[in-house]
Order: C-alpha cells, then sequence, then structure tokens
C-alpha cells in the first residue's frame, strides 16, 4: 500500500496544478460593482474597456446611456474594468505585443501615450478617430487634441483642458489684507507673497518638484524643451528663466516651500495643503477633483485666477496631464466603426462632454459649453466650491482658452529626457540647493546628448 | 548445465544492479528537467534575445548585433545602478557576516540562556515580506520630525533627515533593512555550522587559557569557513539582484538615482517600455558580473585549492 | 567572587542583551501595528513613529472587507493556494532529489553537484525574460500555475535536501535491500522519516519565500483578482488607488499567519536548519 505513495503525492500534485491552471483560466474577469445592471441583449453591441480612474468608467456608463438615447439602432454596452496604475500599462504593452487580451477601449494617460504613437507609421496599436471625431473638432480645444496625433491621425480625445491656474485660500488673503487679483507678473506674485509670510506667517506657494510646477511655466513662454527631431534644449534661456524663478521662490524669497511628499499627488501634499497653511497653489485645473475627496477642510474657501506671467505676451495658462481614450486594433472588426464613433460622442458630444464638469469635476474640452448655466447647476463641484468659484472658474477658462499651449510630451526621447528631469535636475535645484538650475540643466542637457547621440 | 545456471544468474543479478543504477536518475529527474526547462533553455534564449531588439508591437524580432551592449556603456543609469548594488552588496556582505557569526557564537555559548527563544526572535524579521518590510520602513523613514528615524535622531540634537531622498541615507536605509531582515537566518547558518566544531577543541583551548575573544577568532571563524563561503555567495547573487526595496521607496524613478538598482533597469524596460532586447541585455551583463565577482570571491576564500 | 557567580554574572549579560536585541529587532512591528490603528492621513501627515495614533481607529480593518468587495481577501486566499501547492510540490521534488545526490554513487554525480551550485549563482531575475516568453507560449501567463511551476525545484532546496541526506546511515538502505524493498520503498519508508526535521525547516523557509513573493507575480499576474498579497497591496499604493487604509492592516493580517505557523513549528524547525547545516 505505501509503497505507492510516492507517485500518488506526484498524481495528486499534478492534478492539483493542472486544475489550478484550468480553474484560472475560467474565472472571468469581475467586473465592478458600478457597471450598469442592463444584461446585454443580442442587438446591443458589447465594448470592453480598462481604465486606472473608476470614475472615468461611470462617465463612460453614463456616455452610453445618452448615445443609447441619441442611436437607438446602435445599442452599446459598456463593459468597464478598473486596472490599477501600473499594472495597466504592463497588461495593456503585452496584450498589444502579443495581439491578444487588449479591451476594445482604453485609457491612456499622456505620458504613457509616447509609447503606443512615437512608432514607426503602421505600428501603431490603435485606430484613427479622425472620420469620427470631424463633427466635434470644431468645438473642441484643440490644444487637447494635438497631444495624441501621430502620423497625421487623431487616436483619441482627452477627459479635459487641464488648464494650469492659480487657486488662492481666500480667507489667508483676507487675514493678510491683500487682493490676488493685482497680481499679474511673477514679480508681483513675488512681492505679495512676501508681504503674505510677514503678515501671517504662511508661505505663499507649495512647489511640485515633479514636472506639474515647472512645465507650465516653460510652456507659458511658448518654449518646447524638446526639438522636434528628439533633441534636448534644456540649456535654453527659457527653460533656465522657469527654474530660475522656481529655485528664487524658494531659496532667495524664502516665500514658498518644496511641497511635501515632493509632487502634486501625493498624500503629503493633500494633508499639507488641506491644513490652509499656503496661500497658493498652481496646477492643472483637474486638480480641483481632488479636493472634496483628500483636502475636505478647504470648502468653500478657494478663489482662482490666471498664471502670472513673466512678461507681456506670455500664456497665463497652459494645460497640463491628460488621458485619452482610445479604440485598440483588437476591436472587432464589425464592431470598429460603432466603437469609433461611440469614442468620439463619448469626449465631443456637447451633453457628454458637460459630465466632465458634473460628473469629474474636471474643466470640458468643449470651449462652447463654458457660458452654459447648466455648468452652474448643482453637482458635486459646484456644491463643494460654491457657485460664486464656480462662475470665477469658467469665465476664466473662456478667456484663456486660447492660452493653454503645452509641453509636447509626444516628440522622440520625451519619456527619456523627463524622466532624467525629474530624477536629476529637480532633486538637485529645487528639492535641495546643491546646484543652481543653470548649472542642472547645463549638465542634463550634456548627459542627455550623449546619451541619445 | 552449469552454463545454463551462470545464464540464469546473470540476468538476475544484473536486473538488481540496474534497478539500482536507474533509481538515483529517477530520483535527481526532477532537477534535470527542471534545469534544462527552466535555466539551461531561458538561459540561451536570453543571450539571443540581447543581440535583437523587438519591433514595436508584434511578437517579430529583428538582429541588432551588438546595438543593445553599446546602448549598456552609455547608459548612465546603469552605471548608477552598478554602483548602488555594488555598495549595497558590501555593505551588507561586511556587516551581515561578522555580525550574526559573532552573535551566533555567543548563542551557542554554554552561558546563556533562553536560546530557542533567542533565536527564534531574531528570525522572525525574515518572515515578513519585503515589500510589506519596505512599506512600513518607508514610513519610518518619512522625512517629517515624526518618523521613527527622525523622532530618534532628534534625541541627540539632530534636525529631522530626509533620509530617502539624498544618496548617503538611501543606502543606510537600504543596509538597514536588510540587516533587520537577514541577521537571524544568517545566525542560524552559523550555528548550525557551530554544531559541527568539535568541543573538544574549545576544551584543550579553554585548559591553555584562552579567552573568549580568542576562541571567536582562533577556533571558531576558520572552522566556519565554508559557512562563510556559502552566506558571501548567496549574499553577492541576492544584493546585486536587488529589486523589492527600492521599488516600494522609489518605484523606477529615484531622485539623483539613488535607489535604481540594474533589476529595476530590466523591469522598467522590459515591462515599461517594452524593450526586450535591451531587458535582456541587461540581465546578460548583470549574469556575468555576477559570476565574475562569485568566482574570484570563491578563489580568494580558497574554495578551489585542492587540499581542502 | 568565586568562579560560580562569575559565570553566573556572565550568563546574565549574555542573555539580557541578546534578549534585547530580539525586542528590538521586532519594533518595526509595533510600528506597523500602530499604522494600522491611525487613519491613513495621519501617517502622511506626521510619517510613522513611536506614539499613540491621536485617532484611534479599527476603519482600517474593517476597510480589508470593504474595499472593492473585499478584494484583500482574494489577495489572501490567493496566497494560500499558491503557497499551499508550490511547498507541497518542493518538498516532494527537492527531497527526492536530494536523496538522489546524497545516498546514491552514481556516474555524474559529481557533476550535477557542481552543477547545482553553479544554479545557485545565477541571479532569477535574468531568467525572467525568457521564462516569461516561455509561458506566454503555453498560455500560463495569469495563471497560478504561472508562478507554481517554475518554483517547484528550486536549487537551494535541493541542496539543503542533499547536505541533509550525506549526513545519514547507508546501512539501512543495504540491508532493506537484502530483504527485497524496492528503492522507492527505502525511500519512502527509510529515510522520509529520518528526513523529518529537514522537511519542517524546508517547508518553513520555502512557504515563507512562496508567501512573500513579489516580483514575478507581478508579472505573470495580470488580473487584479488573481494577485497574492505582496503585489496586491503595492498595487493598493497606485496614484488613484487611494487605498491606503487596506496597506496597514493587510500588512499585519499577512504577517500574522505565517508568524503563528513559525511559532507553532519553531523548534523543530531551528533543529531541522541546524542538524542539516551546511557543510562546504
Amino acid at each position: 500500500m505505501k509503497k505507492r505513495i510516492l507517485p500518488l503525492i506526484l498524481a495528486i500534485l499534478m492534478a492539483v496544478t493542472l486544475l489550478a491552471a484550468c480553474a484560472d483560466e475560467s474565472t472571468p474577469a469581475t467586473t465592478d460593482g458600478d457597471t450598469p445592471a442592463a444584461p446585454p441583449s443580442d442587438d446591443v453591441t458589447v465594448l470592453t474597456m480598462w481604465s486606472f480612474v473608476e470614475t472615468h468608467l461611470e462617465y463612460f456608463y453614463r456616455a452610453a446611456d445618452l448615445w443609447n438615447a441619441a442611436n437607438p439602432d446602435r445599442q452599446v454596452y459598456i463593459d468597464g474594468q478598473h486596472v490599477p496604475w501600473g499594472q495597466i500599462w504592463e497588461n495593456l504593452q503585452m496584450a498589444l505585443t502579443v495581439g491578444e487580451g487588449a479591451p476594445d477601449l482604453i485609457d491612456i494617460e499622456i505620458g504613457q501615450a509616447e509609447m503606443y504613437l512615437n512608432v514607426p507609421p503602421g505600428h501603431v496599436p490603435l485606430l484613427p478617430q479622425n472620420d469620427a471625431l470631424a463633427p466635434y473638432l470644431p468645438y473642441l480645444v484643440m490644444a487637447r487634441v494635438d497631444p495624441y496625433t501621430a502620423h497625421g491621425n487623431i487616436y483619441g480625445v482627452c477627459y479635459h483642458i487641464g488648464a494650469v491656474m492659480m487657486f488662492y485660500n481666500q480667507s489667508l488673503f483676507d487675514e493678510a489684507g491683500l487682493d490676488w487679483r493685482e497680481i499679474v507678473t511673477w514679480d508681483d506674485f513675488i512681492a505679495m507673497g512676501q508681504l503674505m509670510k510677514e503678515r501671517t506667517g504662511a508661505y505663499m506657494v507649495n512647489l511640485d518638484s515633479n514636472l506639474f510646477g515647472w512645465h507650465p511655466l516653460v510652456a507659458q513662454q511658448h518654449f518646447q524643451y524638446v526639438s522636434e527631431d528628439g533633441q534636448p534644449r534644456l540649456d535654453s534661456p527659457e527653460a533656465i528663466r522657469a527654474l530660475q524663478l522656481m529655485h528664487d521662490m524658494i531659496y532667495v524669497y524664502e516665500i514658498a516651500r518644496v511641497m511635501p511628499g515632493y509632487e502634486l499627488d501625493s498624500e503629503e501634499h493633500y494633508a499639507a495643503f488641506n491644513n490652509g497653511n499656503h496661500a497658493s497653489l498652481w496646477a492643472p485645473a483637474w486638480f480641483l477633483e481632488r479636493f472634496p475627496r483628500v483636502m475636505p477642510d478647504l470648502q468653500g474657501n478657494l478663489a482662482v485666477g490666471p498664471l502670472p506671467v513673466f512678461e507681456a505676451g506670455n500664456n497665463r495658462s497652459s494645460s497640463a496631464g491628460g488621458t485619452m481614450t482610445a479604440v485598440t486594433n483588437q476591436v472587432a472588426p464589425e464592431n470598429a466603426e460603432l466603437a469609433l464613433d461611440f469614442v468620439a460622442f463619448a469626449k465631443g458630444n456637447r451633453e457628454a462632454a458637460m459630465m466632465q464638469w458634473t460628473l469629474l469635476g474636471f474643466d470640458p474640452i468643449r470651449w462652447d459649453i463654458f457660458e452654459d448655466p447648466a455648468m452652474l447647476a448643482p453637482s458635486p463641484a459646484v456644491d463643494f466650491f460654491g457657485v460664486e468659484f464656480a462662475q470665477m472658474f469658467f469665465d476664466l477658462l473662456f478667456e484663456i482658452q486660447a492660452e493653454t499651449g503645452s509641453i509636447d510630451e509626444m516628440r522622440p526621447h520625451s519619456f527619456h529626457i523627463r524622466e532624467h528631469i525629474i530624477q536629476h535636475v529637480m532633486p538637485a535645484t529645487i528639492r535641495a540647493n546643491d546646484m543652481s538650475p543653470a548649472e542642472a540643466l547645463a549638465e542634463a542637457q550634456e548627459i542627455l546628448e550623449r546619451e541619445l547621440d | 548445465m552449469s552454463s545454463q545456471t551462470a545464464i540464469q544468474g546473470i540476468p538476475k543479478r544484473r536486473k538488481k544492479i540496474t534497478r539500482q543504477q536507474i533509481a538515483p536518475y529517477l530520483f535527481v529527474s526532477p532537477f534535470i528537467i527542471s534545469f534544462l526547462v527552466f535555466l539551461a533553455y531561458p538561459l540561451v534564449q536570453a543571450f539571443t534575445l540581447s543581440f535583437q531588439q523587438l519591433i514595436p508591437f508584434s511578437m517579430d524580432f529583428e538582429w541588432v548585433g551588438l546595438d543593445n551592449f553599446r546602448r549598456v556603456l552609455i547608459d548612465h543609469r546603469f552605471f548608477s545602478a552598478l554602483w548602488n548594488v555594488a555598495r549595497y552588496t558590501f555593505w551588507t556582505c561586511v556587516i551581515l557576516i561578522p555580525v550574526p557569526m559573532f552573535i551566533a557564537f555567543i548563542v551557542n555559548s554554554k552561558f546563556t540562556k533562553c536560546k530557542s527563544l533567542i533565536r527564534s526572535l531574531l528570525f522572525i524579521p525574515v518572515l515578513t515580506s519585503t515589500i510589506i518590510a519596505g512599506i512600513v520602513f518607508q514610513h519610518m523613514f518619512s522625512s517629517e520630525p515624526g518618523g521613527a528615524f527622525n523622532e530618534f535622531v532628534a534625541l541627540f540634537g539632530i534636525n529631522p533627515v530626509r533620509w530617502l531622498h539624498q544618496p548617503g541615507t538611501a543606502m543606510f536605509a537600504l543596509v538597514f533593512i536588510a540587516v533587520w531582515r537577514w541577521t537571524g537566518v544568517n545566525m542560524i547558518y552559523f550555528l548550525s555550522g557551530l554544531n559541527n566544531v568539535p568541543q573538544e577543541l574549545y576544551e584543550s583551548a579553554e585548559v591553555d587559557g584562552a579567552s573568549g575573544m580568542q576562541k571567536f577568532f582562533f577556533i571558531t571563524t576558520p572552522m566556519l569557513k565554508p559557512i562563510i563561503i556559502f552566506v558571501l555567495t548567496i549574499s553577492i547573487t541576492a544584493g546585486f539582484a536587488l529589486f523589492n526595496e527600492p521599488y516600494v521607496f522609489w518605484g523606477t524613478t529615484s531622485p539623483q538615482d539613488i535607489g535604481t538598482t540594474v533589476v529595476i533597469l530590466i523591469y522598467r524596460a522590459a515591462f515599461m517600455l517594452n524593450d526586450f532586447g535591451y531587458a535582456a541585455t541587461l540581465g546578460v551583463t548583470l549574469f556575468f558580473i555576477v559570476m565574475i565577482v562569485n568566482m574570484l570571491q570563491l578563489k580568494i576564500m580558497g574554495l578551489f585549492r585542492k587540499d581542502d | 567572587m568565586g568562579l560560580q557567580g562569575k559565570r553566573r554574572i556572565l550568563t546574565a549579560i549574555n542573555t539580557t542583551m541578546l534578549l534585547a536585541l530580539g525586542v528590538l529587532i521586532l519594533t518595526p512591528f509595533l510600528f506597523m501595528i500602530l499604522g494600522s490603528l491611525t487613519p491613513p492621513r495621519d501617517i502622511f501627515a506626521h510619517g510613522l513613529g513611536l506614539r499613540l495614533p491621536e485617532n484611534v481607529t479599527i476603519s482600517n480593518y474593517e476597510a480589508l472587507f470593504v474595499v472593492r468587495d473585499g478584494i484583500y481577501w482574494r489577495f489572501f486566499f490567493n496566497s494560500v493556494f499558491v503557497t499551499a501547492v508550490t511547498t507541497a510540490a518542493v518538498l516532494v521534488f527537492t527531497s527526492m532529489t536530494g536523496y538522489g545526490l546524497g545516498q546514491y554513487v552514481f556516474k555524474g554525480r559529481n557533476f550535477l553537484i557542481i552543477l547545482l551550485l553553479c544554479t545557485m549563482m545565477v541571479p532569477g531575475t535574468i531568467l525572467l525574460l525568457p521564462i516569461f516568453r516561455m509561458l506566454m507560449t503555453f498560455g500560463l501567463i495569469d495563471t497560478h500555475a504561472g508562478i507554481i511551476l517554475p518554483a517547484m525545484v528550486p536549487s537551494f532546496a535541493i541542496f539543503f535536501f542533499r547536505q541533509f541526506c550525506v549526513g545519514l546511515p547507508k546501512d539501512f538502505a543495504e540491508a532493506a535491500r537484502i530483504d527485497g524493498a524496492g528503492e522507492t520503498r527505502i525511500f519512502t519508508q527509510i529515510y522520509v522519516p529520518m528526513m523529518m526535521p529537514a522537511y519542517g525547516a524546508m517547508a518553513i523557509l520555502t512557504g515563507m519565500g512562496v508567501w512573500n513573493d513579489f516580483l514575478w507575480p507581478m508579472i505573470v499576474l495580470r488580473t487584479t483578482e488573481m494577485l497574492t498579497i505582496a503585489p496586491g497591496l503595492l498595487m493598493s499604493m497606485s496614484p488613484y488607488g487611494n487605498q491606503w487604509d487596506i496597506i496597514f492592516a493587510g500588512s499585519v493580517m499577512s504577517v500574522v499567519p505565517i508568524v503563528i505557523l513559525f511559532l507553532f513549528n519553531q523548534r523543530a524547525f531551528i533543529d531541522g536548519l541546524t542538524v542539516g547545516g551546511v557543510k562546504g
């Protein structure tokens, strides 16, 4: 009897392992709880979608409702799956490389988009949306379409403009007896910052030492630090001037601090800004979405204004961050046209685009809805910030819509160059005062030139 | 007739011999199969891949000759990474051999009580995953004054330190976790070695009036040489392959590359940039470096000496 | 002071110092538990230090059941499954091989032992990509089999069992052979019982390694629902994850079972390790 024990164990093991493999394959990918309950029937086309943000999926479920109401003969159902950041890019790259396993629709963050768009023509694993978008293009802020354009094709549209604005802590200004509306240039900003610190002890601003601090200041001077053929231009006056300003705010005028946690989206920064000890913050408008969730103490206390400028002719804003929704080349051929039409509708349709504010709390990409009274109607954002703020916000958006040019993150080697700046330039100049901005940028330029030959 | 019995006898004997001869091969077959499938074949593949480049979004590879290796040579992040793991390996070896050896020596001493409790306590850290230990230490090494390590240095009047954002302290943090985790394990290895040291050696030394320290340096240390070699080998291999802790602390981009390791670069190239060929090249380069370091170490430690 | 007194003092010093070290080494666990009782926002605002949290909360533990419908327990049971199967497989295969290498003299044995030692020096990470491609070919990506199969025959464990078996007497096998016992039977009925301490030690070492493994599961497993604890918890740290509340509570819960398992078996475990030993 016992003689057979070893083969028996082996057999059981093999069986268990195999069973495990089989069980794995048969486990259906469970979707999130908030998927609309309506079971898809035969005449409804199911489109799968991945996103790293759950509310983006919610947006698409509602967009599908709008679409279905308008297109009774072309019904869609979105089968959404939330995939955490990091994992989503690995999975997507692999699925698109292997040729199977990718969803029909995919959210691609702007910093990742280069990986999919900056490949030789014919290798982009996404479908062009040019035709489907044509009816909406006249209404869209083109600055938000250009980043997702490659080889003359548009592969997706953003959820927002990501217009960079100056957010002010109103009660601190009241306390100091200062009016932020008087700020036009960065010099004004610094001068008022010194008064602010003198009168209240509060820092004027928290600086992001990733790229959300520096990019807008470079972009507002109409400058690109990566040339079109992918060469770095970090030692240029514009790049240095922007970094020097940030550096001086901290180490010369002492009106600013590096953000705890070092970047805009870090829990440490949320905690610090929520304390109310910082008078202002420049950030893309989508950052508003964070306030109700993680900085609740600032309810009703924010005001918003344009970005100060270095000199006349500079943009008073820029745009930063973003996520496009693309159709992958793995969509079933018979569904491709529907998928493209639907995605274009979801981002570009007037009613759908309104949800970018009313549902997501972002600055919408359609300029013709900025002045629509519906934007002031109750919504999570309006409830939190107040109608007055919403009015100020949309007036500003309307005013600066032509001034939202951004750093083009799709140029060759952009990913590499950005990574180098984050890792080497920012720590040495902003987080610590180890090198002057000019030195650090010149050194980075030299290293990158050598590496990118 | 006699020949027939002989014939009958031979197959019988031969059969028995055969069975006993085949048995060991069957017993070791799992190793041979796993070696071929999960080591030899992938190793060959890794070498092949290092001369290739993936064509974007296809499963096709093109031959690029030595291009990938040329890229390694001009990649400043690779050299930062190599410098980091070399220092890390150096410090872990320098600390994680003598210290656990000394602790094992004391634990093993007849003047120590509660031996099994002590052994267990020291062993517990290694039961936690490096990820979980990493998350906990990340917040203990917080730059804020309320982080555990800043609370500690404050006792000496030192201002809060940005532990994970400066080169020296970042390396300290990495080595600290390693020491915390592995002291207990290495101590157990040395304890097992100490069991093989004949007690008579100590007794005769005591008769000669040797002190505890003298016994440690002149009896224990030489007798533990095989264990030292073993621990050195696994420490070098693991040190150069460092990934988990820096990945938890900094992800793939750390300020001034203070937390970049070769494996982090491999991971980044392969799974973030889809640059399989380059990732494989980094892997092959690491392989040769680790092999060379280990061979040197073994040679210096005298493993290949014939008289051993 | 007599010799007796001196010895007593030495014993006291040795023991207290070591016990103090043992307690000191456990402090991170204290921080972990404190962290699990603190609202995540407080940890970010102040760091994790030695102070009682202002707002003690057990909501982090409740979150384990709430966040994404208790996804944490999916991670947990995936880990249990993978650990159990891998450990069982490792024990069977490596003890067989170790026994073969330690108890038999056969052609190629020394070659295999040298090969074994060499494989221990290969950094596993360089094989990441080729094995990943191989798993892809066999459709094993995103399956638990994909992380179990490559981990079933670790060289380290073979080497350990081999060292253990070298020390076992050979006479039993000879006697059994004369009685007509087969080779399998000699192994399972005579040697396996003798190797029990080694099994105990390896079970804990392997189990611990698999339970805590990170890089390979993170690469192979693609669906959130398939993840094991370590990568699962790290995923919750993503910038858009906002699931900080489950991290410390989840860490505590993942450490508890393995510590309990260890404490129950620690005697057998450490004895097994030290008896087996590593002989050059």
